[in-house]
């Protein structure tokens, strides 16, 4: 009985129909355009669309491709790969909205503490799933992924779509499962960005340009690092691959001998070396080394160098030292202390 | 016009259809007054909409609309505005907001708890949240809400002579 009259008390305690209507208007007003759009409109975008096309087409093209953007970098310049572009926003776990989730230990401590290793064989785990999910055709939403410092894996969502519509991300929570992800939105697409790989590739080819590049997912672009200047016919040509000037990230490494030698294409950024497209981020230039010559170890130093003694010099140590070892105890001992002042003293007077 | 549902997490019209009711409830069980609790429903899933959050659980999404309409309905209430104007509905003579006499008496005892038994009194028997997840809405720890949960059942039953609210 009591229940009941709860239960009957519960379904009378609704909103007024105006408050419904204000705030169908309210949400109405807030959501984008696009939405809202009728079909009017929609055909009336088209057609502007169709006129700007038809207008662009007309004109002549005597305008010459403005050159791409680059900055240079010094030696020891830390300012590199990083940027600012990461720009987290809902991570899963992470919700702090009224919902504690018990995520997987990341390693980190309140106040920015930290301890041991991040595991991030789950993020690396969902990336998987996520590949499989897309059966090695990626969706154009699809803007990259990478593994945080937390172990878990961030996914890159195209930002055109509608920043209210969380059916993406329920798809790739789907996918996942109880792995750790989150989101973020990026402004390329993967697919983009490889296409813009390859065309980088057929320009630099062949060229004599020492260069390296790669596509770094946590920035949603492409990082070309060059040793000397590109001329500007190249810089034009890369202007016409990325118009916006924000997809290619030039960097002119000066004084630094830090690219290789030659054009190369690095691996996936998740080790996943099955994609045979232009991708990934940048690595050691692997051909380069002579197989049958190959030593493991670094040299610092070439032989010929008078500083460095030849590995069959006599190293005999000038200079004693102590290893820390404890040798040569007595096995016992010894009954009776006698102090050094005693020993030093003349016989008649022990 | 175009008539494509509102999408957030799912389809937000189905999520303000299921928790408009107790969006509203709370609100009007801490604010007293039907155009504030109006008010905080319009105001909740606008902030739910702008926020755009994904929630793993349907419980998560409940203790966030919960929450999110308890943080409303305390601004509200605070401010200066209100502590000036005193709404009609707090009034005396003034519709109770259910059918039967006997459900406007319990809300009215319901009503003229403090606030503190009164929000757990509410969501533990007519949202049916356990004590966990109203210390969660709440923020406090699960055993001040029996204990909070306790007292007011005490209260309750003198008010009501023994009626209703008999324990867990």
């Amino acid at each position: 009985m009591e229940n009941e009259l709860f239960a009957s008390m519960r379904t009378q305690l609704c909103p007024s129909e105006e408050a419904k209507r204000t705030l169908q208007a309210k949400l109405e007003q807030i959501m984008p355009k696009r939405r809202r759009s009728s079909l009017w409109s929609g055909l009336a975008a088209a057609a502007c669309a169709a006129f700007a096309l038809g207008l662009y087409s007309a004109l002549p093209l005597t305008t010459e491709t403005k050159p791409h953007s680059y900055i240079t970098l010094e030696a020891g310049d830390p300012a590199a790969v990083k940027s600012d572009y990461r720009q987290e926003t809902t991570a899963q776990g992470a919700d702090k909205g009224g919902e504690e989730e018990e995520g997987p230990n990341t390693g980190d401590l309140p106040g920015g503490a930290y301890i041991g290793e991040v595991p991030v064989q789950p993020g690396a785990d969902a990336y998987q799933l996520l590949m499989d999910h897309f059966g090695g055709v990626r969706p154009d939403w699809y803007g990259g992924a990478y593994v945080t410092d937390r172990g878990s894996l961030m996914v890159l969502l195209v930002e055109d779509k509608d920043p209210g519509d969380k059916s993406l991300e329920l798809e790739v929570l789907k996918t996942v499962g109880d792995l750790p992800v989150g989101f973020t939105s990026a402004k390329y697409s993967r697919n983009d960005l490889e296409r813009m790989n390859g065309e980088l590739l057929a320009l630099l080819d062949g060229r004599g340009i020492s260069a390296s590049w790669g596509i770094y997912d946590d920035q949603n672009r492409i990082v070309l690092d060059v040793s000397e200047p590109l001329p500007d016919d190249l810089l034009s040509a890369i202007a016409s691959i990325d118009p916006a000037d924000d997809a290619i990230l030039i960097r002119v490494m000066e004084g630094q001998a830090t690219v290789t030698p030659d054009l190369m294409k690095g691996p996936d950024p998740m080790g996943d070396s099955v994609d045979p497209v232009p991708g990934g981020v940048t690595a050691p230039h692997v051909d380069a080394v002579d197989p049958e010559g190959e030593d493991p170890a670094p040299h610092l130093a070439t032989e010929d160098t008078d500083d460095v003694p030849a590995p069959d010099e006599d190293l005999d140590a000038i200079e004693p030292y102590y290893d820390g070892g404890i040798r040569e105890l007595p096995d016992k001992r010894p009954g009776k202390v006698e102090s050094a002042h005693h020993d030093l003293l003349p016989p008649e007077k022990k | 016009m175009e008539n494509k549902p509102l999408r957030t997490g799912g389809e937000l019209e189905e999520i303000i259809h299921r928790y408009q009711n107790m969006v509203y409830g709370l609100a009007l069980a801490r604010t007293g007054s039907a155009a504030d609790a109006d008010d905080v429903f319009q105001e909740t899933f606008l902030a739910y909409y702008r926020a755009g959050k994904t929630f793993r659980e349907e419980e998560h999404r409940k203790a966030w609309l919960l929450r999110t309409a308890l943080n409303l309905s305390r601004r509200i209430t605070a401010s200066t505005y209100r502590s000036k104007v005193v709404p009609l509905e707090e009034g005396e003579g003034v519709a109770l907001p259910f059918r039967e006499p006997e459900e406007n008496r319990v809300w009215q005892a319901l009503r003229s708890l403090a606030e503190d038994y009164r929000l757990p009194i509410y969501l533990f028997y007519f949202e049916e949240l356990s004590t966990q997840e109203i210390a969660r809405v709440l923020a406090i720890r699960p055993g001040a809400v029996r204990m909070r949960l306790s007292r007011g059942r005490d209260q309750l039953r003198t008010l009501l002579k023994g009626d209703y609210f008999h324990g867990e």
